[in-house]
């Protein structure tokens, strides 16, 4: 639910009032950004206040088909749902302690939120990956600010931190799809040289002019305008993957020094890249489509969503639409309004894939009573 | 868009895959790389690869992603994914997948080889992810895969063959070090020797005995580095075990190349190759110099210990025999293997008493040593007695670790000494009973002696008493004028009182002497005057015999202490017998000074005669007792015989001494010596004139209470009295006197002591007590002349003593000195 708040204090009574004194919850608490100068007050008043908590600071709330700045989205995780830390370093996944056997409790999902500017994520999805496997459904999000400054953007127990992820085991039955609307129009390229999250060279060219200049070619009227925001938002590139959508990654500029590409994640060298493009038609298409997978489950008790914010900025005064094409598909099955963030990246696995990170794509996760 | 015929996408799939082959040596790292692509490609949800174990037995995981994904990491022989590898399998049967992806039930899986060998396991959601075609396509990158896998597990091995090399390089190194830190560390000798004895190895203990630098020792043999016969033995030695090939322990005696000889306990052995062949002797010498002279002296001790004839225990804290001598197995009868671990207490017969015991233990405990002696019983019974010395037995760091006894039978000794004391208890019986008789008989001998000086006592009152009379009548008789035949009549008879008066004083004196009762007098002496005195004294007989008298005093003027009276009385002796015993020719009294020191001065006084002589055979015996130098002479001179015994007693008593020279028939001479103490006093010289007249001029009417029982010599002292001017009353015993005394005022009073009713000690004892009678001078007129009875008088509270029989001038001078007083 949301909840609007104007000081630490207020929020911890907030949430304080909400719990079940019988089985208190772990409250997953998703802020807006602006409230991020006051996150290490605002874990350390939950803290104070007894609850247990955790969550992190996006570009944007969404609250059926509204977008809040300010204020907060508190997911109430049952009793029993386990958090872990796990601070990321190049090369390294380090876990504050031992994170969740997954057998103890027989959790049904995970959430989990990371530092979308900390190092490593890719390595953080593997060792998840590696430790549950597939079978259990993951939603999350990148956490971090709209103007991608780095600062502390998740908390837990009581602190605030950065380039650092959390993941919240849970009893809760999940069902996530992912969809994003983006299709190929150019391609395939070899992403022959890459560094990191960067792409130094493209079909062994470097990168940044292979990718403006494809771009151009297929959009003369992008000719000279800069990769972000105006190149990236609507042909942004994506990784290909056979059996389903494209794993999409948003260039975020071309660095001057090398001309590689800057992304968001890590880029696996010798990958196979398209150049994607799509429009508010495809994208809202997409969004409405992933609701539909999942199958109209019944007792569905709460509808996540982690719409990307790059997404948003392209969809503009139309992400409404994106948003009510999504309360509409679930106005047929369920009478729950959807809610979630703005995040800067996607984190979802239905279970049947490796957990992936997403850009520009929308990702619904819907709680309910039983499979 | 791409053409669905296009094979580019395909052919940059499999080359985004190919190029992940082989890119880390490591065979996980490798295998992860191929498996991240592939699954992230494909859309996979597990991948897996399996490679045959070392022996063939089965397959192995290499990797898999998720790892979660499988259960194991191992796949049996048995297994049927292991009898699937010839060919393709897919879809993966159920019994497979519940291994590869439990709870997977839905989706494709597959598996391909790796180039016949290794395994890749695929499953996926999405049938199209692992289609033949793909599986086809992929074939080629699996055989790389596979190489790459093979090359990398070689690597592996090489790696962990290299890294098991320099372990053992470094297992080699450090063992080779701890070798040579344990050869050049050790205080032993080790070397080796080449077959014809030249060293390959000296370490620093060899090098150090020897003597040498090492750079010398190396390359050379025994002959050039110790003594020629040392190296001689050495070498035979060395030479026997190569002979034998058997690691050999010996003692070795050598002399080194300076001369230092040692002992060495040296343990050799050829020194093989792996291939049997021998390369030389190794040998470990240990200087054991000190521990044989140890040993050596350790044996000696053992041997004095074990051939003591002292039992010798040591114990532990415990009191555990640990150690017993030869002489303990012969004392007590055990053998040392019957008693080794048990108490010393098998000896005990219950006869040591328990404060010895306690004494012992306590001794011991406070780590003392203790002695005492132990009623012990042997094996075969018999009792003993042992003197036992314990003591702990000290560590260097002061702790006591076992008790040592050392023991020594002494049941023979303490018979011995049982039986000495038995003689020495019966001598001490013997002594008591002499003892006992001595003191019967000096008993009886006190008595008899008390019994003669009360006899002697009685006797002298007894002749005293008569004899007062006889002088006192004569004295008086003179006074009223005779005839000259009378006047020679009572001179005879007066003469024969005196000679009685004379025997009866010597002997008195000489039993005083005796009896250790003799008191010299301390007065003022004049020589001169006493030399003139005696010849006074001698002047009658002298002038009768015809005989001249001459005086020599060589002695000085100066005042002089002594007795007058036994010094007149000595030389009186000498003169009296040169008077007796010269018939003609002259006497010659001498005195002179033969000594001085400080406070005295020894005089020699002589009387020299020109008499009859003494045969030289009596001289030794002439101051004995009773002697005279013929008995017969006594009858043809008289005398008593005791005056020279007197002599000589009164010459001790005045620290000197007596002698005599005499030439038979021509003379004698007769000295005595006689020390006089220095004084400042003078002697009084006697007043010309006599006490009786200077009574009745200065003293007349004096009243005088004479108490005396007898009344002869009462009239006579009376009259003698009143002949001298004073008044006399007379009573007749103590009462009287004591009834006079109270009515009358008496200037002196003449006690007798023995009287009936009461006697003088108490009757003056009763005057004293009357008024105005303790200042009545009385003294004491009595026949009893022992200084006993002189010293009974003083006590009962007289003044001055007279003795009986009276001499005239002796009364006269006592009752003037005591009137003159009042």
């Amino acid at each position: 639910m949301y909840i609007d708040f104007e000081s630490p204090d207020q929020l911890a009574n907030k949430l304080a009032a909400l719990s079940d004194p019988a089985a208190p919850p772990l409250w997953l608490v998703l802020l807006a950004d602006r409230h991020g100068e006051t996150l290490g007050e605002i874990a350390a008043h939950l803290e104070r206040a007894g609850l247990q908590a955790c969550g992190g600071v996006f570009p944007g709330l969404i609250d059926g088909v509204d977008v809040r700045h300010s204020g907060a989205i508190a997911i109430a995780l049952p009793a029993g749902s386990r958090l872990a830390v796990a601070d990321l370093a190049p090369g390294r996944v380090a876990w504050r302690s031992p994170p969740p056997d997954l057998v103890e409790g027989r959790p049904a999902s995970s959430v989990v939120l990371v530092d979308c500017l900390g190092p490593n994520v890719a390595g953080l999805l593997e060792d998840l990956y590696d430790r549950y496997g597939h079978g259990l459904p993951q939603f999350g999000a990148g956490a971090g600010y709209h103007d991608l400054r780095t600062a502390p953007c998740l908390f837990a127990q009581g602190v605030a931190f950065a380039g650092a992820a959390l993941i919240v085991l849970t009893p809760l039955p999940l069902t996530v799809r992912v969809r994003h609307g983006w299709r190929r129009v150019r391609g395939p390229f070899v992403a022959s040289r890459t560094q990191g999250s960067k792409v130094l060279e493209l079909n062994w060219e470097s990168a940044g002019a292979f990718y403006r200049r494809q771009v151009e070619e297929e959009n003369p009227a992008l000719a000279g305008r800069p990769v972000f925001p105006d190149l990236n938002s609507t042909y942004p590139l994506g990784v290909g993957k056979e059996g389903s959508e494209d794993v999409i990654r948003d260039p975020m500029g071309i660095d001057e020094s090398d001309q590689g590409i800057a992304f968001l994640s890590d880029m696996r060298e010798n990958a196979l890249m398209y150049l994607v493009h799509g429009d508010r038609h495809s994208l809202i298409a997409a969004a409405r489509e992933a609701v539909a997978a999942c199958g109209a489950p019944s007792g569905v008790e709460a509808c996540l969503v982690s719409d990307c914010f790059s997404r948003a900025l392209m969809l503009g005064e139309a992400f409404p639409e994106e948003l009510a094409a999504v309360g509409e598909e679930l106005a047929h099955f369920t009478g729950v309004r959807p809610q979630g963030v703005l995040a800067l990246g996607e984190i979802a696995t239905d279970g049947g894939q490796p957990i992936e990170f997403f850009n520009k794509t929308f990702v619904v996760a819907l709680t309910h009573a039983g499979p | 868009m791409t053409d669905p015929r296009d094979i580019t996408p395909e052919l940059l799939s499999l080359y985004e895959l190919s190029l992940t082959v082989g890119r880390s040596l490591e065979p996980r790292e490798a295998c992860r790389e191929f498996l991240r692509a592939l699954v992230t490609q494909r859309n996979l949800s597990a991948a897996s690869l399996w490679w045959p174990d070392d022996d063939c037995s089965g397959l192995r995981l290499l990797d898999a992603l998720p790892r979660q994904s499988v259960s194991g990491d191992r796949l049996p022989e048995s297994h049927p994914l292991a009898e699937a590898l010839p060919a393709f399998v897919s879809p993966l049967p159920e019994a497979i997948l519940d291994f590869l992806a439990p709870g997977l039930r839905s989706g494709a899986s597959a598996a391909c080889t790796l180039d016949g060998q290794g395994l890749l396991l695929l499953h996926s959601a999405s049938p199209e992810s692992v289609a033949p075609r793909f599986l086809a396509q992929l074939r080629a990158v699996l055989a790389k895969l596979a190489t790459a896998i093979r090359g990398s597990l070689a690597y592996v091995r090489l790696e962990e063959s290299e890294a098991r090399l320099r372990q053992r390089t470094r297992e080699l190194d450090e063992s080779r070090s701890l070798l040579e830190a344990l050869i050049e560390g050790t205080t032993d000798s080790v070397f080796v020797k080449d077959p014809t004895g030249r060293y390959l190895l000296a370490n620093e203990a060899t090098c150090r005995f020897i003597g040498k630098p090492r750079d010398e020792i190396l390359g050379s043999d025994d002959t050039a580095l110790f003594a020629a016969e040392t190296a001689r033995t050495v070498m035979e030695h060395d030479r026997a075990i190569l002979g034998r090939a058997v690691v050999t322990t010996l003692e070795e005696s050598t002399v080194n190349g300076q001369g230092e000889a040692a002992v060495f306990l040296s343990t050799k052995g050829p020194l093989v190759d792996g291939d049997g062949n021998t390369l030389g002797l190794f040998g470990i010498a240990r200087e054991i110099t000190d521990r044989k002279l140890a040993e050596q002296e350790l044996r000696k001790l053992t041997q004095a210990l074990e051939q003591s004839p002292s039992s010798v225990i040591i114990t532990d804290l415990d009191a555990r025999i640990e150690y017993v001598n030869e002489a303990f197995c012969k004392i007590t009868g055990y053998r040392r293997d019957e008693v080794l671990g048990l108490n010393p207490r098998i000896l005990q017969s219950g006869k040591t008493p328990r404060e010895t015991i306690d004494a012992l233990w306590a001794a011991l405990s406070a780590n003392k040593p203790w002695c005492g002696e132990f009623v012990n019983r042997r094996k075969d019974g018999e009792e003993y007695v042992e003197y036992a010395r314990l003591a702990p037995v000290r560590q260097g760091d002061g702790r006591t670790t076992h008790y040592l006894a050392v023991n020594e039978d002494i049941s023979e000794k303490r018979r011995i000494a049982d039986e000495l004391d038995r003689y020495r208890n019966h001598l001490e019986e013997l002594v008591n009973l002499r003892t006992r008789e001595l003191q019967v008989a000096s008993e009886a001998a006190e008595a008899s002696n008390r019994a003669k000086g009360a006899f002697l006592a009685n006797m002298s009152h007894e002749i005293r008493t008569p004899l007062n009379a006889i002088n006192g009548m004569a004295h008086l008789i003179r006074r009223d004028g005779l005839t000259p035949r009378q006047n020679e009549k009572l001179d005879k008879l007066v003469a024969a009182s005196d000679h009685l008066l004379e025997v009866i004083n010597a002997i008195l004196d000489l039993s005083r002497i005796e009896s250790g009762k003799f008191t010299l007098e301390d007065t003022p002496v004049d020589v001169n005057d006493l030399m003139t005195s005696v010849a006074d004294m001698v002047s009658g007989p002298l002038r009768a015999k015809g005989l001249a008298l001459a005086m020599r005093n060589e002695v000085p003027p100066r005042n002089l202490q002594g007795d007058p009276t036994r010094l007149r009385q000595a030389l009186l002796n000498y003169v009296s017998n040169a008077v007796k015993f010269t018939a003609a020719g002259h006497v010659t009294l001498c005195a002179s000074p033969v000594d001085e020191d400080e406070g005295s001065v020894l005089i020699r006084f002589s009387v020299t005669d020109t008499g009859i002589g003494i045969p030289s055979e009596v001289m030794p015996r002439l101051f004995a007792t009773f002697e005279q130098a013929d008995n017969s002479t006594t009858r043809h001179y008289g005398g008593t015989g005791l005056g020279l015994a007197i002599t000589l007693k009164l010459a001790e008593l005045m620290g000197g001494d007596v002698g005599a020279e005499s030439i038979q028939g021509s003379g004698s001479t007769f000295w005595f010596t006689a020390r006089l103490r220095k004084s400042a006093r003078a002697a009084s010289r006697d007043s010309r004139q006599s006490s009786e007249e200077t009574l009745r001029d200065l003293f007349p009417g004096r009243r005088i209470l004479l108490v005396e029982d007898e009344p002869v010599n009462r009239e006579i002292v009376s009259l003698m009295l009143r002949e001298a001017g004073q008044k006399v009353d007379g009573a007749t015993d103590g009462h009287e006197a004591l009834t006079l005394a109270a009515v009358g005022a008496y200037d002196l009073i003449l006690m007798d002591m023995q009287m009936p009713t009461m006697d003088g000690l108490e009757a003056t004892q009763r005057i004293r007590a009357l008024p105005g009678g303790e200042a009545i001078p009385i003294v004491a007129f009595t026949a009893n002349a022992f200084d006993d009875d002189r010293e009974r008088c003083f006590a009962a509270g007289m003044d001055d003593f007279l003795p009986k029989p009276v001499v005239p001038e002796a009364l006269y001078a006592t009752t003037l000195k005591w009137l003159d007083r009042n």
